[in-house]
């Protein structure tokens, strides 16, 4: 799937959610779609989650091929080193999908 | 207000201090989950020191130390001469469901918005450890199975207990690999320091404070870049090195982070921390004794308050004043404390002089 992010000329830095400004160097951000594929750096089967979500929540964290990192939720088990893509959501979170 | 004002006047009585001419407070979210604000104000009112500045400094889980930061830099600048450093937190007021998610609001919107808490980014963190330097869950348990044993001699500890390994692998997941035993618990506490411009027999050598970005995916880097800012800082206000440092307190507010911030400090190479651990230079007799008080894992975790609980247990064994736990021959004692997810972090240096 197709992501947003924002990169940043001076320094190189990739944002996925996109910001305005990078945070390292103060510069203004350009915004690109890049793809959603990479690789799953960490991951959580988190079974205490608060008030008003249902356990358990399995969350991780992607590498995206095209730079920077994004944190997504999954509704499958997750391995470090998995190739996956990740697809943003209408409220603006991220969901990991398998490649086959 | 009353955990506050305990540890206030015990600072106050034992620093031979009659009058302070400031007070700074530190509280990560008393108006929430204590219902009391001006924190201040209240205290200079309650302690008989009403007339004197006062303010809050807020640093989630940080605030201990950040608070320390300030009451030395204004006692450094000569603006004032004796200042009251006081943290604190009532915790234990709420539904813990409640108060996970209060204490939560301090993590990226998108963690936040994922259902999110600080154990789950613990867990990553603590996964991506293990697979990159080889650390095994069996070790892990040496942190809280150390903690406990230390703060079964710690008179002020929230836990008093020894627990083994086998008890930290068998407590229910909270996220996985972190168990409940993992994690610091949700703490009543105080404590309080006052700071000097007159000479006594323990000195603030040096302060370092640094941040990091605010979400976990946004960091690049091994360990928390926040840590290794502020420790940087600190070695150089201190004129010091690691190499000085005779023992630490570090924020266990998982496992894995007392691993991660005894290399991120500077007192093990990075992917080594586990096994000075496991060789026991970590524990009380060894070398390098880390969290001797039980760290927040069994001394407690009542998040204003750390940071200066940290403080105050070095300032004892640096005196021989740590009754149940005193290290032997101890010059220079080290502080890291945590704010945030490892977003905004402290370190403070203490020498004997
Ligand atoms: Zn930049």
């Amino acid at each position: 799937m197709s992501l947003e992010v924002s990169k940043c000329d001076s320094c190189e830095e990739v944002l996925a959610p996109p910001r305005l400004k990078c945070p390292e160097c103060r510069k203004e951000m350009r915004m690109e779609e890049v793809s959603g594929v990479g690789e799953i750096v960490t991951h959580t089967t988190v079974h205490v989650v608060p008030e008003g979500f249902s356990a358990p929540i399995m969350v991780g964290l992607v590498r995206l091929d095209a730079g920077g990192q994004v944190l997504a939720r999954s509704d499958f088990e997750l391995e470090t080193g998995m190739r996956v893509d990740v697809e943003e959501l209408e409220d603006g979170t991220h969901r990991i999908l398998r490649i086959d | 207000m009353a955990l506050l004002e305990d540890a206030a006047s015990l600072a106050l009585e034992n620093s031979d201090i009659p009058d302070v001419d400031a007070i700074i407070v530190g509280s990560q979210t008393s108006d929430e989950l204590a219902k009391v604000a001006n924190l201040g104000t209240r205290l200079a009112d309650v302690l008989g020191l009403s007339g004197v500045a006062a303010w809050r400094v807020e640093n989630s889980s940080g605030s201990g130390s950040a608070l320390l930061e300030a009451a030395t830099l204004a006692v450094r600048s000569g603006h004032y001469s004796n200042v009251l450093a006081v943290g604190g937190e009532k915790m234990t007021d709420k539904p813990t469901p409640v108060t996970a998610k209060v204490l939560g609001r301090v993590l990226a919107d998108t963690e936040i918005a994922l259902g999110l808490t600080m154990p789950s980014l613990g867990a990553m963190v603590a996964r991506m450890y293990m697979e990159r330097y080889g650390l095994s869950r069996e070790t892990l348990a040496m942190v809280p199975v150390k903690a406990h044993a230390n703060g079964a001699r710690n008179p002020l500890a929230h836990f008093r207990k020894e627990v083994d390994v086998g008890n930290v692998l068998s407590s229910p997941m909270v996220a996985d690999p972190l168990r409940v035993f993992d994690c610091a618990p949700i703490s009543d506490g105080a404590a309080a320091v006052v700071v000097t411009s007159q000479r006594t027999d323990v000195e603030i050598a040096g302060v370092g404070h640094g941040t990091d970005r605010i979400a976990l995916a946004d960091r690049r880097g091994n360990g928390l870049r926040a840590t290794q800012l502020a420790a940087a800082m600190a070695y150089k206000d201190a004129g010091l090195t690691p190499e000085d440092v005779d023992f630490a307190e570090l924020h266990d507010a998982f496992s894995i982070l007392e691993i991660i911030d005894s290399e991120d400090v500077g007192l093990f190479p990075r992917g080594e921390g586990w096994k000075a651990l496991e060789a026991g230079t970590t524990g009380r007799d060894g070398e390098m004794p880390i969290n001797v008080s039980g760290g927040l894992k069994s001394r407690g975790h009542p998040v204003g308050a750390t940071g200066l609980a940290q403080v105050a247990e070095v300032v004892w064994q640096l005196r021989g004043q740590a009754e149940g736990r005193q290290l032997d021959d101890v010059k220079v004692g080290l502080t890291q404390n945590i704010g945030g997810f490892g977003s905004n972090n402290l370190v403070t240096i203490m020498r004997r002089v």
